[in-house]
């Protein structure tokens, strides 16, 4: 894939988080040399930063549309205002991230499209060990055993199946099962998280959401020795 | 205004009818003066010619011509006796022993003559009277009623009167006319400001291209409605200036510090600094964001869609989020919500956003064994959303600054925030013409209550 990001230090933490993931990426720092780039070779992704020098992210992107490629682009932006969502959307761009995010997310988003770009459909049912969740039916087993979630848990345990063995921080989680609750200083979540261990790891030899001190949590089989 | 303009109008009328009058009064005492001198001369004149017996003649015809109730003519001798006279009857209140009193003329000379207005009750009228001395000292007494002067004076009053009634009227009508007009001009001016405060910066004031002065204002308005849309055209790029400059450094600490955290060989002891480093990074994000939207929401400048919005459903939901965090910390959160449905108008996440806020203040300062309640009721057809809690009060001195950005009162102690939280939940109320106040007693804890115009449903057909 191709990162197109002027900053240095940004984009070496991108670039080690995307290789740690197995994939190959090719790094630009200026606009023209990015869109010379995303021109002549193939990439199954781009990621691209708006505030470019020499040539802005949006440009790049409305070249590559109006010359029909395909790839799939993920905007990166210290902006983020609806107006510049929907913006960068209309332009041609299939995703839009704020800075300052989390590599996880990133990484996240990187995979989300690229499975929608290969055509496979999302999953219907997520699992870890022996926690499944049916997207369709809203049915959660642990063990067989179904568990009665009310929305918001069911949402949050959707957030923290999807991004399996990914940390997500606190700031992430709440963004996205509760948007509007930003600037809340409470710690609500850990409550939350609490209740839902309750109802779903209750063994204490297999449990499956982890606490990653200061960060946030992650949900992932962990064997013990 | 009119009343105004009527008052000064009547001023500027009536000081014309004085003056006027005035003028006239004294030209007309003029004319009967002379006409009086006049005859006294005849009669002098007739007296050298004639003497006594030519004067009795003159005496008969003038009191026939005049009228006896009309004038008189009274000779005298030096010695003050009457040697020839007019039918006084009629003037008897100011003639004793047949003649004007003496006292009133005493100092006149031969040849010399003087005039006097006298009074004669019973008639109601007033008498100008001469006397003149001729030079052998026979002295004429003439008196002349003022009738006709005074009937003309009373002519050019009521024709005054009349004129300056229908220019009142007619002048008011006009005036009202004119006021009318301009006023609309200033209606359509205060229109269009106040839709600019509330929602677009693109309204301009429409121009009438009929009276100068308003279209002047309207234009000048229009200037400024424009100045207005640079500068927060001009604001809004510094903000997200702002926003990039602060985000980007945020960014490269941010990346920096979750590269080393999952760096496999770090099972140091840093690690949770490290950690901390990342969770105060996203503090420090969530700021500038809320930041960032206090701003865009006071400057009307938030994109986001708007929509009715069902009070006690949003409630319903924060009341879920605080729900868990309330029971771990043994706080009653509890509601009262209105009997029927209460819709307002506005942007779902921001009231939410508005709503959390308030009770995220309320369960950060509620002690254990305290209780946090949300109330929503219609009061005066608006929405009432109050939440109280069983705190510690604000301090007298707080409250006038509470709403202030990053104004954290003197009794925050250790409690996580960044004194925004108030400030955004009033820049929401004010965006949808609502308000945020603050009932509070320090001894049971403080209430914040958030009003909203309420929207009225319709019954569907």
């Amino acid at each position: 894939m191709l990162l197109i990001e002027d900053d240095e230090t940004i984009a070496s933490f991108i670039v080690k988080g995307i290789k740690e993931c197995g994939y190959l990426v090719e790094h630009a720092t200026n606009g023209n040399d990015g869109l010379d780039l995303v021109l002549n070779e193939s990439y199954d992704i781009a990621v691209i930063d708006i505030m470019l020098p020499k040539r802005d992210g949006l440009s790049i992107i409305s070249e590559m549309r109006a010359r029909d490629i395909l790839t799939p682009v993920i905007i990166l932006s210290a902006r983020g205002t609806v107006e510049d969502r929907v913006k960068g959307l209309k332009i041609g761009a299939d995703d839009y991230l704020t800075k300052p995010f989390s590599i996880s997310e990133l990484i996240a988003r990187i995979q989300a499209l690229l499975r929608r770009a290969s055509g496979m459909p999302g999953p219907t049912v997520l699992t870890v060990g022996d926690l499944t969740m049916n997207l369709e039916t809203r049915v959660v087993t642990r063990n067989d055993v179904p568990v009665e979630l009310k929305p918001k848990e069911f949402a949050l345990l959707e957030f923290l199946m999807y991004n399996r063995s990914r940390v997500v921080s606190k700031k992430m989680i709440m963004d996205h099962v509760w948007d509007y609750a930003v600037g809340i200083g409470a710690n609500v979540l850990e409550s939350h998280i609490s209740r839902l261990r309750n109802k779903i790891d209750r063994d204490p030899d297999n449990k499956l959401i982890h606490t990653v001190p200061g960060v946030g949590y992650v949900l992932e089989e962990r064997k013990h020795t | 205004m009119t009343v105004l303009f009527m008052t000064v109008f009547s001023v500027a009328l009536i000081t014309a009818f004085v003056l006027v009058y005035v003028a006239l009064s004294h030209e007309l005492q003029s004319i009967l003066d002379d006409s009086l001198k006049l005859e006294a001369n005849e009669f002098e004149v007739l007296y050298g010619i004639s003497g006594i017996e030519g004067l009795k003649d003159m005496l008969i015809a003038e009191s026939i011509a005049e009228g006896i109730d009309n004038a008189f003519y009274i000779f005298l001798s030096p010695a003050m006796e009457v040697i020839a006279s007019t039918d006084t009857a009629a003037f008897e209140h100011i003639i004793q022993n047949g003649h004007i009193p003496a006292e009133l003329y005493k100092t006149i000379q031969e040849g010399e003559e003087e005039l006097l207005t006298l009074y004669n009750e019973p008639q109601h009228e007033h008498i100008r009277v001469l006397i003149k001395k001729f030079d052998d000292g026979t002295v004429l007494e003439i008196g002349e009623t003022m009738r006709v002067e005074r009937l003309v004076l009373a002519k050019t009053r009521n024709i005054f009167l009349i004129s300056s009634l229908c220019i009142l009227l007619i002048g008011s009508v006009v005036f009202w006319n004119i006021i009318i007009r301009t006023m609309r001009g200033v209606t359509r001016i205060t229109t269009t400001v106040s839709n600019i405060g509330r929602d677009d910066l693109v309204s301009r004031v429409p121009l009438a291209h009929r009276g100068a002065e308003i279209d002047d204002l309207a234009e000048a308005f229009n200037r400024m409605l424009e100045r207005i849309a640079v500068l927060i055209g001009e604001m809004q790029d510094i903000t997200n200036n702002v926003a990039h400059y602060l985000r980007t450094p945020i960014a490269r600490i941010r990346g920096t510090a979750e590269t080393i955290y999952f760096n496999e060989e770090s099972n140091m002891p840093e690690k949770d600094s490290i950690g901390s480093i990342i969770q105060e990074c996203d503090r420090l994000t969530m700021m500038i964001q809320v930041m960032l939207e206090i701003a865009s929401v006071e400057s009307a400048t938030n994109g986001s869609s708007e929509g009715r919005i069902d009070v006690n459903a949003i409630i319903e939901e924060i009341l879920d989020l605080f729900q868990p965090f309330a029971e771990t910390n043994e706080i009653t959160l509890d509601h009262e919500f209105s009997e029927s449905k209460l819709t307002i108008h506005g942007n779902t996440a921001l009231f939410s956003g508005a709503v959390a806020n308030l009770v995220d203040n309320a369960v950060k300062y509620t002690p254990p064994n305290g209780a946090v309640i949300i109330r929503s009721r219609m009061v005066d057809g608006k929405a009432e959303i109050s939440v109280s809690d069983t705190g510690g009060g604000i301090s007298t001195e707080d409250i006038p600054h509470i709403f202030e950005k990053f104004y954290r009162g003197s009794q925050v102690g250790n409690t996580i925030g960044n004194g925004l939280g108030l400030s955004y939940v009033q820049a929401v109320a004010r965006r949808y013409n609502g308000m945020v106040r603050i009932d509070d007693t320090r001894v049971t804890g403080s209430t914040f209550t958030l009003v909203f115009p309420v929207v009225i449903e319709h019954e569907e057909q």
